[in-house]
């Protein structure tokens, strides 16, 4: 990958990746941390890297940078269904189904949310999705399948109490 | 309205994420459209998935533009170099503390080579003046003059005289008293302190090796002191067993100029 190449990836990627790392992270500044890391990496490897597959190599990093994150502030730990729905009601700023969904993100465990953002936001295959987060392809579309399943119940629920 | 099974659930989900040929994605799309509960499960499960249009800025992309021109190449690998420069002293200790392990301690290493050995150049015992007083050509040794060397009884019988007394040219073996047990000395090590530390004792862990010590450094030292030889050759062979065989040959000066011509 060449300086222009590099140029083309920050204009074509950095606002997905910005988008990935937030709807993961729920924190800007940290999610712009990510971002600046993961495009940093890309240019100190970039005579390793192809062009073709620099926006693999940057969701790569980036989550992997992001489980580092979820390591140190212990957020890998389950929400309990009850905390989850409580921070995941919709406020009285309420605007429509976007937001209920964003919020129903955040009652996914990081690994179901990640997935889904991968497969919904970027379009990636579970093939591409479990190169990126080192799981088979079996396990990501479980993941997916579950992770709908909570989004569609919680929908589900919101509805009826609005 | 019949509850949904996992089945239907896993139907519905295949044909919102499209993993379905089109023949399947027909029948399932009739079967959907068929029961409202169905269809109530697939419209909500649809609302899950997020939209690609919902767009989110990343403010600093300005910054992600800046290349630095330079890569400082030792911050990048100062951590490798730090870890190989830790080996490297970890090794390099471990193998001064091998190597000095190996000059006290028996290596078990036994190594057939002949080695000339200088002796010392300053002879303190002069405990034979008969032999100083005799000219090198005409050296003559007795028998009785060994014997009464601080070599025990049970040793010197291991150390026959080849020649008789009178004669010019002396030839002496020495051979191990234990040439039945197992070999552990180092033969480099005996021959060292021989050569240089010809008062040393030997360390007192060892009690076979001690008394080997004890042995050739008797021998040598009272060879060297009586005979007044220029040289002293000590041949070592290799041996299975605990005390190798060792043969001390003692050039006299006829022997010592043959051994020069070669």
């Amino acid at each position: 990958m060449n300086e222009e190449q590099f140029h083309q990836c920050v204009t074509a990627f950095s606002d997905g990746l910005y988008r990935f790392a937030l709807k993961n992270l729920n924190d800007h500044d940290e999610a712009k941390e990510i971002v600046q890391s993961s495009f940093e990496k890309l240019w100190l490897h970039h005579s390793k890297v192809d062009a073709a597959k620099s926006k693999n190599y940057l969701f790569t990093v980036a989550y992997h940078c992001m489980a580092d994150y979820w390591r140190r502030n212990k957020k890998m730990m389950p929400i309990t269904d009850e905390s989850a729905m409580q921070q995941a009601a919709p406020s009285s700023e309420y605007t429509g189904l976007k937001e209920l969904v964003n919020k129903a993100l955040e009652i996914l465990p990081d690994i179901q949310r990640t997935v889904v953002l991968l497969r919904d936001y970027e379009g990636y295959s579970y093939q591409e999705i479990g190169s990126i987060t080192r799981l088979n392809e079996s396990q990501v579309k479980v993941y997916i399948f579950r992770a709908r399943q909570t989004l569609k119940n919680h929908l589900g629920s919101m509805e009826g109490i609005i | 309205m019949t509850p949904i099974n996992e089945e239907q659930s896993m139907l519905i989900f295949d044909l919102l994420e499209g993993n379905l040929s089109e023949t399947e994605k027909a029948t399932a799309i009739e079967l959907v459209n068929s029961d409202a509960n169905l269809k109530n499960e697939y419209e909500l499960l649809k609302k899950t998935y997020l939209q690609k249009e919902d767009v989110v800025h990343f403010p600093d992309k300005l910054t992600l533009h800046h290349i630095p021109k330079s890569t400082n190449h030792f911050y990048l690998y100062i951590k490798p170099i730090a870890a190989a420069a830790v080996l490297l002293i970890i090794a390099g200790i471990g193998v001064y503390y091998f190597r000095s392990q190996t000059n006290t301690i028996n290596t078990g290493k036994i190594s057939g080579k002949t080695i000339t050995i200088k002796p010392p150049a300053m002879k303190t015992e002069k405990t034979i003046p008969e032999v100083l007083s005799i000219a090198p050509k005409t050296l003559i040794v007795s028998e009785t003059k060994y014997i009464s060397s601080p070599i025990s009884a049970a040793d010197t019988s291991l150390i026959p005289f080849t020649e008789k007394p009178g004669s010019n040219i002396l030839s002496l073996t020495a051979t191990s008293p234990r040439a039945a047990t197992p070999t552990e000395v180092s033969t480099e090590e005996i021959e060292y302190r021989i050569a240089f530390y010809p008062q040393q004792t030997a360390p007192a862990t060892n009690r076979k090796k001690r008394s080997l010590y004890y042995q050739l450094f008797k021998t040598g030292r009272t060879m060297l002191a009586n005979l007044q030889l220029p040289e002293v050759k000590i041949n070592t062979q290799k041996s299975k067993h605990r005390l190798p065989n060792i043969n001390i040959q003692i050039n006299t000066p006829a022997n010592y100029a043959t051994y020069n011509e070669n």
